[in-house]
């Protein structure tokens, strides 16, 4: 089977102050249709860049290579007619902070309805009945009213559900969302996130879900990607990755993860991360890693194929013996 | 899904509504000078439609006996050096001082408001380009093109007006520029560019709409650096020819009276002018003021 969106190599090189600086070393990732992939980073590691690169929004000046490929198009080729049908039809986008990716002086129906009315072709009136069915399937009852409303008006749940709203509503292959709870406080998130994630299932689209949260990736990724400085370092089934972590760096995520029932400290992870442009030769989490040898200073671990997904770690098999070893011990 | 129908027509009865209130918004940002500097406009531009209609005294009579004669009974302002009405010509004068500006400002704002935005979203080299030839254009004051264009084809309002309108262009395409860039980069609008719209359709249907608020107020400013302009090339004998009636002209007729003791006729015209000119800037400062503050 083929993937539906299949990125190879990525590497992306942005201008910063005159100089092209790396952003992204080398993303290698697939999402089959239907499919929901989780990417998990800190900030500055390069999973939003990603979700960018794949929804052809780099900045001006960005150098790309590799290659994007969706539903066998390239995806960094795409121009003029091609890009826009896979960015009306192929892909549709949800950003972090709706507020700002929402014309802040057109109401939400227009908002709403104008991707219906440009791309399916539809009348105003046939647009503004999908667009208040698409509001009530994202928890809003009063679709009607708030079709009439300005973003301003609107409080950010309910905005980002709008935004959710007007992704689905043109009926996109796959879902890029980009952080899509992290500006909402809690218990929005948790309804957001609930509607995101099962209208998706619902419709069969397939979502690079962009966040922060390992354990929010977990519960509603297929698949999850974890990345640090610029790279994907492992990438498994969300809860093999979740039970076993195998990366250094998933693990250090997993134990700094609080526990409602345990009152021990949290472990964190001891340095500070870096950004992609400064790793040099060697493993990026070399310097804050406990299972550090000499090897990982001078020697990039390649992506190897572990226990069903993948891992960028030189020693993965002397750190799962260890790992063995400590559960022997509990048990 | 079924959508119950009362909450549909109550959403389209309270549409309007939600348009006056913001639009009242933007207008009560106006002030109080805002609004007298557009009662003054709007009487001016009233005058110049109407009044001649209204009017029968006709301007261009020529009675010599009258010259210099102060208001009389039907003759309000009494009459110039050659005995015609005063009033009836600042009136009708009023059309051709205003008709020459509004050419000036409707070809400018078009014309820059199109290239200020086509820059702005193309960008790399063309938009650097239009930058540069912008930049060297603002060397050349207009009413020195102006000048140059009468005395290169004929005296008279029309080429005159049209060389401001070039003139005009690349200040009007440099201040839209600048808005269409800042609004270019807003996220909104790469948010458009991934939903599949088409960049004439992001320029035309969101960013314009959204910068209009400047490009009135630099249409307004234009309207009255353009009267200004266009009076004074009427002043030297290159714009409007006489006998027609015009500000500018009056001005300039006027002047032998200043010396025999009658300064009415430049007086009033002058005074129009200022009034008029100082109106509008007024009003445009208004405008541009309004449009500093998000809303």
């Amino acid at each position: 089977m083929t993937a539906l969106l299949q990125v190879d190599g990525l590497r992306v090189h942005l201008p910063v102050e005159g100089r092209l600086r790396r952003v992204l070393h080398e993303v290698s990732i697939e999402v089959a249709a239907g499919e929901a992939l989780g990417i998990v980073g800190e900030s500055g590691s390069g999973k939003s860049m990603t979700a960018r690169a794949i929804g052809r929004l780099l900045p001006a000046g960005a150098r790309v290579e590799g290659d994007i490929r969706f539903g066998g198009a390239d995806v960094l080729r795409l121009s003029g007619d091609a890009l826009r049908r896979y960015r009306s039809g192929g892909v549709a986008m949800i950003f972090q902070d709706p507020r700002a990716h929402i014309n802040p002086v057109r109401t939400v129906g227009d908002f709403l309805t104008e991707g219906l009315r440009t791309h399916q072709r539809l009348s105003r009136k046939a647009a503004t009945r999908i667009a208040v069915g698409l509001l009530a399937d994202v928890g809003i009852d009063d679709g009607a009213h708030r079709m009439t409303q300005f973003p301003h008006e609107l409080s950010g749940g309910l905005l980002q559900r709008v935004m959710i709203a007007a992704a689905l509503a043109a009926e996109p292959l796959m879902l890029l969302a980009d952080e899509p709870t992290t500006a909402l406080d809690v218990t929005t998130q948790s309804e957001v996130m609930a509607i995101l994630d099962r209208l998706r299932r619902e419709r069969g689209m397939a979502m690079v879900f962009i966040t922060h949260d390992l354990e929010l990736a977990g519960a509603v990724c297929d698949r999850t990607a974890v990345m640090y400085a610029g790279s994907i370092v492992e990438q498994n089934a969300s809860a093999r990755l979740h039970s076993d972590p195998l990366h250094p760096y998933t693990q250090g995520l997993v134990q700094a993860r609080p526990d409602i029932a345990s009152t021990t400290r949290l472990v964190a992870i001891p340095g500070q991360p870096m950004s992609a442009y400064e790793v040099g030769n060697g493993c990026p989490f070399a310097a804050r890693c406990r299972y550090r040898a000499d090897v990982c200073t001078t020697q990039v671990p390649p992506l190897r194929p572990w226990h069903g997904g993948w891992t960028r770690c030189l020693r993965a098999e002397e750190i799962a013996d260890q790992l063995a070893a400590q559960g022997a011990n509990r048990g | 899904m079924s959508v119950p129908a009362a909450p549909v027509a109550d959403a389209v009865a309270t549409a309007p509504v939600t348009a006056r209130r913001r639009s009242g918004r933007w207008v009560s940002r106006l002030g109080i000078g805002g609004w007298v500097a557009l009662a003054v406009v709007t009487v001016v531009l009233l005058v110049a439609a109407l009044g001649p209609l209204v009017l029968s005294t006709d301007p261009d009579e020529v009675n010599l006996s009258y010259g210099y004669v102060g208001p009389i009974p039907g003759h309000p302002l009494g009459f110039d050096g050659e005995g015609r009405d005063l009033l009836a010509r600042l009136i009708h004068g009023a059309r051709t001082a205003l008709i020459g500006p509004a050419i000036v400002v409707a070809v400018s704002t078009v014309l820059g408001t199109a290239i200020a935005l086509a820059a702005a979203w193309v960008g790399g080299v063309f938009d650097t380009v239009v930058a540069r030839v912008t930049d060297a254009m603002f060397a050349f004051p207009g009413l020195l093109l102006a000048l140059l264009a009468v005395s290169l084809f004929s005296p008279g309002v029309t080429v005159a007006a049209v060389a401001l309108s070039i003139s005009y262009t690349p200040y009007t395409a440099r201040i839209v520029r600048s808005a269409a860039l800042k609004e270019r980069s807003l996220p909104y609008v790469a948010a458009l560019g991934v939903q599949g719209f088409t960049g004439g359709r992001i320029v035309l249907r969101h960013i314009l709409p959204n910068i209009l608020i400047t490009v009135v107020a630099v249409a307004t400013l234009s309207f009255g650096y353009a009267l200004i302009d266009l009076a004074a090339l009427s002043f030297t004998g290159l714009g409007v020819q006489p006998p027609q009636s015009d500000w500018g002209v009056m001005v300039a007729e006027g002047v032998n009276g200043i010396i025999a003791g009658y300064p009415q006729e430049s007086l009033f015209a002058g005074g129009l002018i200022v009034i008029t000119v100082g109106a509008v800037n007024f009003l445009g400062d208004r405008i541009e003021a309004t449009s500093e503050v998000p809303g």
